[in-house]
């Protein structure tokens, strides 16, 4: 057995995990796969670790860097000990099986254990590797699937493409799901992305149907010609309170001159104070 | 509140899964089956077999229903040796996830060897996975094929209360409630099973371990059919308190022995599609069902 890569978070997890009613059937069957590893021993550990550990939740008492963005917060045992398990795997097994098995794993997965691996790739060694697993999530119509790769990770800022970056955020515009919390959406904002966005906005009002909110980050944030500045001016004249707000503040947050004047001309001026987070409390 | 414990949904649009949902069903189980034709490759099956656990499931799910399912190798596609053989690998993978409550749907077709093997080595998963068994009994030469599937299961050690017979009729019915097996009954418009024939049974003989399903697949069927019969037995005078046995309770209690299907699933889950899945997919833009509205 290879060393364990992310020795603190295994320390930290097998910590929390040995409070927990299942935790001697996990430690057993772990065992066994140790001294005789078998792909088929493998998945069934991760497929029964939460029946082992019934609904119980975890209190994981982790560093802050050890989930630097909180995708362990609000894990059951199960999870955690799926996560333990996929650890051992890496440690265990040569680089070939460990991307072999890994990767039939995500193919034959229920949607509870594709949730895990997807929010896993962040903590597990080589997670790189599995890129391609990480955009079919973020192509995923499961909202659920589709969040493990969006948010509280940094997985898709450190490693998806420029396509791929764009069509995560473009996606998550699509499923209404958050957009000014996924990781590196202000340092991967590009304007290819921006025109999209525009032109999912302009899609979904001519069907008359909301758009979210914080899709005006994007385009707030990296206005520069005048049609940019035309948009948002006459995006925050046709639409809500909130989208008003929002397109104030991402102006607020780009340095140019022309930003900073639009930003202050515009109705329904919010206080200095608000931020992305405080907005999204409001009502839409 | 209705179960439909024996569905293949994959095979059916969002309009019946509203139907379903506003006629009272809350649970669903679809048993792996052939898709009416062969497949050739154990990888078609493979994912055939996860759709199950996930895409349907979620599905399932966008409607308010819990969708649970059946993993196993239909006796049509065992009397293919390399693909069952091959199959045969796979399924362990399966029958360990979660709301898989049975292995199934297995048994005779042709009742040839090919599939007298394959079931029996299924029978032996379900021992070592500790799961319920769903038969399907032939449609040829049905009474004989029946009656060997139960002899086969007590072979194998298994407990009449383990095993489901599916699509009895009335030349079946007496031998597998007499042995102590679940009797299930598939209704199916104008052939075979209809819901009249089902309500003369229920008179005859009692709510005890018979329930009902829809089977409704690609074919000519009705995922209506549990619904709809029971209103037509409540109508015919049939007890409440036993037709709520053979629409919902009795389906509960066999697959409640895998530990994988339970009342507080559908009783207590918070299902709010707005928050948890996405309206753009399946709903494609309409108004998402909240639960106090649903
Ligand atoms: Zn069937």
């Amino acid at each position: 057995m290879k060393n364990i890569q992310n020795q603190p978070l295994y320390d930290g997890l097998r910590k929390a995990l040995s409070t927990g009613p299942g935790w001697q059937n996990l430690t057993a069957n772990i065992e066994v796969s140790r001294n005789n590893y078998t792909r088929a021993g493998f998945f069934l550990n991760f497929a029964m670790a939460p029946r082992w550990f019934k609904s119980a939740t975890t209190h994981l008492e982790l560093d802050a860097d050890l989930d630097p963005f909180g995708a362990l917060q609000n894990w059951s045992m199960g999870q955690a000990a799926r996560l333990l398990i996929l650890l051992e795997l890496a440690a265990l097994v040569d680089a070939n099986e460990y991307t072999a098995a890994m990767s039939e794993l995500f193919k034959t997965a229920d949607v509870n254990e594709l949730i895990v691996l997807v929010k896993s790739l962040q903590f597990i060694p080589d997670g790189e590797t599995f890129v391609e697993r990480a955009r079919e999530a973020a192509r995923s119509n499961i909202e659920s699937v589709f969040c493990a790769v969006a948010h509280h990770t940094d997985y898709p800022q450190r490693y998806f493409d420029a396509a791929g970056w764009n069509q995560l955020v473009l996606k998550a515009a699509f499923l209404a799901v958050p957009i000014w919390s996924i990781v590196g959406v202000r340092e991967r904002n590009n304007s290819a992305l921006v025109a999209m966005l525009q032109d999912y906005a302009r899609e979904r009002q001519a069907a008359s149907r909301p758009v979210p909110w914080d899709l005006y980050c994007c385009p707030a944030w990296n206005a520069s010609s005048d049609a940019d500045f035309q948009f948002l001016e006459h995006q925050s004249a046709i639409s809500s309170p909130k989208i008003r707000a929002a397109i104030v503040l991402g102006l607020r947050e780009n340095n140019l001159p022309k930003a900073q004047t639009l930003a202050a001309q515009l109705p329904d001026q919010p206080a200095n104070t608000l931020r992305w987070e405080d907005l999204a409390a409001w009502d839409n | 509140m209705y179960i439909d414990p024996h569905v293949h949904m994959s095979a059916r649009t969002t309009d019946d899964y509203q139907a379903m949902a506003e006629a009272g069903v809350v649970a669903v189980i679809e048993p792996a089956f052939w898709l009416g034709q062969p497949r050739t490759s154990v990888d078609t099956y493979k994912d055939y077999l996860a759709s199950l656990v996930g895409w349907e499931r979620f599905r399932a799910s966008q409607f308010g229903i819990k969708h649970y399912c059946t993993i196993g190798l239909n006796s049509k596609e065992a009397n293919n040796e390399p693909l069952a053989e091959a199959v045969m690998e796979i399924l362990p993978l399966f029958l360990a996830k979660e709301g898989v409550v049975a292995v199934g749907e297995i048994g005779f077709d042709e009742q040839t060897a090919l599939e007298e093997k394959y079931f029996r080595a299924q029978l032996e998963l379900a021992k070592q996975f500790d799961l319920p068994v769903m038969v399907h009994t032939p449609h040829r030469d049905k009474l004989k094929g029946t009656i060997l599937t139960m002899d086969i299961c007590e072979e194998h050690g298994l407990l009449p209360s383990q095993v489901v017979i599916d699509h009895n009729n009335e030349n079946t019915v007496k031998a597998v409630l007499d042995r102590g097996y679940w009797t299930a009954f598939t209704l199916y418009p104008q052939t075979k099973m209809g819901s009249e024939r089902m309500v003369n049974i229920a008179r005859q003989y009692g709510s005890e371990r018979i329930f009902i399903d829809s089977s409704a697949d690609w074919g000519v069927s009705d995922p209506m059919a549990v619904p709809k019969t029971a209103n037509l037995m409540l109508q015919s005078g049939i007890p409440q308190t036993e037709v709520h046995q053979m629409c919902y309770a009795n389906a509960l209690a066999a697959y409640q022995q895998s530990g994988q299907i339970a009342a507080e699933d559908w009783q207590t889950a918070d299902f709010d599609q707005a928050e948890l899945f996405e309206g753009n997919s399946v709903l494609r833009g309409q108004k998402p069902i909240k639960s106090s509205e649903a």
